[in-house]
């Protein structure tokens, strides 16, 4: 999908009125495809006919009279992959719509959704905990707990020095997202800088890079309940979303109070975000290219940009955690290195396209 | 009908408006003329709430403060200097907002709406940018598109901070005869006097936030009136029936004369 993205220039209407429904539904397709094949690709490789096998049978969608395929077979596909890209799913759901959205309230293009120092917050979370332990029980659940904690405590601390004496205007807001990043990050630099643990440190940087290896079912519902009910809100607010991108006047004259509504929506993608982070650790570049590419799909109208965002999001996401889990394999790369790499070049085409009408 | 009394705006330390009143009368087109910080700009915004202000602010007798952001949109149409088309939407989207203020997020456009943005569409004369996107558009279109969002908006007053601002003689000349043709209650901020003598029933002159002047045309665009409030020197004439001026420094009218 992404080089049809890039390929297309201008024609919106290449496809006529309906162009939007043709590109969400080419893109579902593309993306169950991506689910049941990624899920196959590995270490171990499994076909697709026994990824849906094992999946039908745990969710009693299709339970056979005897299993055909082996209970490490089983193991990988249901404990490992099959969450794994669930995960991968949402966190590029999630970021992208969160990148699209952030972009409209603080009507910068370049905006992506760490603006408001929510990763910086959920990095200092899983530092203290990876490094200090700053929490009785052990394990993903707790890292991603910790995480969510740090980011909530960024959340809090952006809002209130964005709104010391003012209204919540865009610059307020993304310089008190940078401060607050800013600090947040010498503190994780400086609990980094006394630990004692190699490990830990190690830990702590594969963290902040990105990854989706700790990804189990019992972080899964959270993560997707929060992404779904975000999504059906902000989709909901999508000619709010146009109206504020024109402007707080114009919001205004649309009916849409703009300091309200910037300060409720931003703490939804807030919120969002910081469920995606705490899973997942910082992964770049997708929050802020995917918005853009889905924008060359169909145009900037959220009511249609924000499902298109979503599933692009998913299905590059899942597609980067494959090649990032598979290409020096049986090591890892990490996620966030790779979709950094991946994504710069993407970048710097939009930045070059943008310029030049 | 729009009024204001005794309406003041602050921001911070410095007064933008110093008690000013204002009555749009219905089907009228009020006219806000003055020099750059007059107080024109924050007038026509404080009746849409993007300014504080105290004071009274009624709009068919209800105080505009009372109402909510949805239902003041309902009401009064406005078309901003602060308008930025920043993402990509068509024009055809952009116009189609304005109906925006008539439906609940859930809701698609119905049929109604689709033929109330392409009047608009047409009144504004932009139906062959419709699927143009906004970002491309040259200055004069673009105003024409946002005039036309806020035709489509359906409300009874509509609201403009300079509408000719990037449009030629020939468009500057259309759009005001388009607004002035529509018989809806009009408060547009204008800073070309000739515009404002030839398109306006009511005249407000204002200068550092107070009024100094109200009434037509004829009886506010008077050397007297206007002399102290812009320091030039001013020639009235009547061209068919309407007062126009001529303007030039005062020591150059002095050497002329």
């Amino acid at each position: 999908m992404t080089t049809a993205a890039t390929t297309d220039t201008r024609p919106r209407r290449l496809l006529g009125r309906d162009r939007p429904t043709l590109v969400l539904g080419v893109l579902t397709v593309a993306l169950v495809t991506t689910v049941v094949l990624s899920v196959g690709v590995g270490s171990v490789s499994v076909d697709p006919a026994r990824v849906l096998a094992v999946v039908g049978a745990h969710t009693g969608l299709h339970v056979p009279d005897e299993t055909w395929w082996t209970a490490s077979e089983d193991n990988i596909v249901w404990l490992l992959r099959v969450p794994r890209v669930l995960a991968g799913v949402a966190v590029g759901a999630a970021l992208s719509v969160a990148g699209a959205v952030i972009q409209a309230l603080v009507r910068n293009p370049l905006a992506d959704p760490y603006l408001l120092g929510i990763s910086s917050g959920a990095s200092a979370g899983a530092a203290a905990h990876i490094l200090f332990g700053l929490s009785a029980v052990t394990g993903a659940t707790a890292l991603a707990g910790s995480a969510f904690v740090g980011a909530v405590v960024a959340i809090v601390l952006v809002f209130a020095v964005a709104r010391i004496g003012g209204r919540l205007v865009p610059s307020r807001l993304v310089f008190a997202g940078i401060a607050v990043g800013l600090a947040l990050g010498a503190l994780t630099n400086l609990m980094v800088f006394f630990a004692n643990s190699r490990d830990g440190v190690r830990a702590v940087l594969f963290w902040t890079l990105g990854s989706l290896g700790q990804s189990r079912w019992d972080v899964l519902a959270l993560l997707w309940v929060v992404t779904a009910v975000s999504l059906v809100a902000f989709w909901a607010w999508s000619r709010r979303l146009d109206a504020m991108a024109l402007g707080d006047d114009t919001a205004r004259s649309l009916g849409t109070h703009p300091t309200r509504f910037r300060a409720g929506a931003a703490v939804l993608v807030a919120l969002l975000v910081a469920t995606a982070v705490s899973v997942s650790g910082a992964i770049g570049f997708v929050g802020l290219v995917i918005p853009h590419l889905a924008r060359r799909l169909v145009g900037g109208s959220h009511r249609a940009l924000l499902p298109t965002a979503a599933l692009l999001g998913g299905v590059v996401l899942v597609w980067a955690d494959t090649l990032a889990r598979t290409v020096v394999a049986p090591a890892e790369l990490p996620l966030g290195v790779l979709t950094a790499l991946l994504g710069t070049p993407l970048l710097i085409v939009l930045v070059h396209r943008m310029s030049t009408h | 009908m729009l009024t204001a009394q005794d309406l003041w705006v602050r921001y911070g330390t410095s007064v933008a408006l110093a008690g000013v009143g204002l009555v749009a009368r219905p089907g009228r087109v009020v006219g806000l003329i003055g020099p750059n910080g007059s107080g024109k700009t924050s007038l026509l915004r404080a009746f849409v709430q993007a300014v504080d202000s105290t004071g009274t602010l009624l709009i068919d007798g209800d105080d505009v403060r009372r109402l909510r952001t949805t239902e003041l949109a309902r009401r009064t149409a406005l078309v901003s200097q602060q308008e930025e088309p920043a993402l990509d939407l068509t024009v055809a989207e952009l116009v189609l907002l304005g109906r925006s203020v008539h439906r609940s997020g859930w809701a698609s456009y119905t049929a109604h709406d689709r033929r109330g943005a392409h009047e608009a569409m047409a009144r504004t004369g932009v139906t062959h940018l419709a699927d143009r996107g906004v970002s491309g558009l040259s200055g004069g279109e673009r105003q024409r598109v946002l005039i036309a969002r806020a035709l489509a908006q359906d409300s009874p007053y509509l609201l403009l901070d300079e509408p000719t601002n990037h449009l030629d003689v020939r468009y500057q000349h259309e759009v005001l005869s388009l607004v002035h043709g529509l018989g809806l209650t009009t408060v547009v901020v204008l800073h070309e006097l000739n515009l404002a003598a030839r398109y306006c029933d009511t005249l407000v002159l204002l200068d550092h936030g107070e009024v100094v002047a109200t009434g037509t045309p004829a009886e506010v665009l008077t050397p007297a009136v206007l002399e102290p409030v812009y320091r030039v020197a001013v020639t009235p004439l009547e061209i068919d029936g309407v007062r126009q001026l001529v303007l030039a420094l005062p020591d150059a009218a002095a050497r002329a004369g």
